[in-house]
């Protein structure tokens, strides 16, 4: 994979790689929003995700480790925004 | 990073000077994509009007750098003076032809991976499948040319794609996107569902289909003939 250089790429990369986890986490997602402990549910499947995320997009890229998050808050949280759970 | 207007054709569509055609066709297929309208990776950073104007400069620099000779006079204008390793053009139009090269590993980074920054994995009380490793230090390169599941979602990955789009282009239930991409080969659809699925996803990834399908119905086959 080339390198990650610009910010479009790096959020998009982003979005991916939170997507995938989502994806593949089947209804870890929802049991994580009612229970409050979604990141914790999954900080394996996060954490290697953004290991990948950090080793292929380029340190010039001011905003990289934030557009990380805002991938994880787009896409875990605010994509799941219907599951009903006391944290809204 | 300079503004988009100041960016020569190369740098708009991040392609490599001395790329070759099939290079330059990849860059620009993937920055057309970030730009579209349906574009989830742009949607809130740039204005439609924006982004068409975007588009227009994009489609303006794949004119120019698909065209052998329009590539060599604008390389002249922006003052390049070391010969591109451009093939011929009856050469390029057969190395179009041929199946897309494995993108290539990542060589270059020498230093270790950073530290994973969240916490050690949680025990998790349901058992739910595990989704295919990256293997962070050799990017998304194909091993000898072999089309397995995660091959296929590495390069996906690579090309910037969600597995829902694919699933919204192709049709296929997501869940036997994941079946594929996981090697679940026992979950997956009969063989010649799963041969058209697999040349479907191969051309959402600008893959030869058939390689694809055979590749990894091949593998499936070896995989069942090693079960007792």
């Amino acid at each position: 994979m080339e390198r990650v250089v610009t910010a479009v790429r790096a959020r998009r990369l982003a979005r991916v790689l939170v997507s995938d986890v989502a994806a593949y986490a089947g209804d870890q997602v929802r049991i994580g929003l009612e229970k409050d402990d979604l990141f914790q549910r999954l900080s394996g499947e996060i954490a290697r995700a953004r290991v990948f995320y950090l080793w292929h997009v380029d340190e010039s890229i001011a905003e990289r480790t934030r557009l990380f998050d805002f991938a994880l808050v787009d896409v875990l949280v605010y994509g799941h925004r219907r599951v009903q759970t006391h944290i809204w | 990073m300079r503004a988009l207007a100041e960016q020569n054709y190369y740098e708009l569509i991040e392609a490599p000077f001395d790329g070759t055609p099939q290079q330059i066709e990849r860059a620009y297929r993937i920055a057309r994509s970030a730009y579209l309208p349906s574009s989830t990776a742009t949607y809130s950073l740039y204005s439609s009007e924006d982004c068409a104007a975007i588009l227009r400069r994009i489609e303006e620099a794949w004119a120019v750098l698909s065209d052998t000779r329009l590539r060599r006079e604008y390389d002249a204008r922006l003052g390049r003076t070391e010969p591109l390793t451009l093939v011929s053009v009856g050469a390029e139009r057969a190395e179009r032809s041929e199946a897309p090269k494995p993108l290539e590993p990542v060589r270059e980074r020498r230093q270790a991976p950073p530290t994973p920054i969240a916490a050690p994995i949680a025990p998790i009380a349901p058992p739910r499948r595990a989704a295919p490793e990256f293997d962070v230090e050799n990017g998304f390169a194909p091993e000898n040319g072999v089309f397995d599941g995660e091959v296929l979602r590495r390069i996906r990955v690579s090309l910037g794609i969600e597995l829902d789009e694919i699933s919204s282009i192709t049709k296929i239930n997501d869940q036997h996107l994941r079946s594929i991409e996981g090697n679940q080969y026992d979950v997956l659809p009969a063989p010649v569902y799963l041969r058209g699925f697999l040349k479907q996803i191969a051309k959402c990834l600008s893959l030869n289909p058939s390689q694809v399908a055979d590749s990894y119905t091949h593998r499936m086959r070896e995989s069942a003939s090693r079960r007792p």
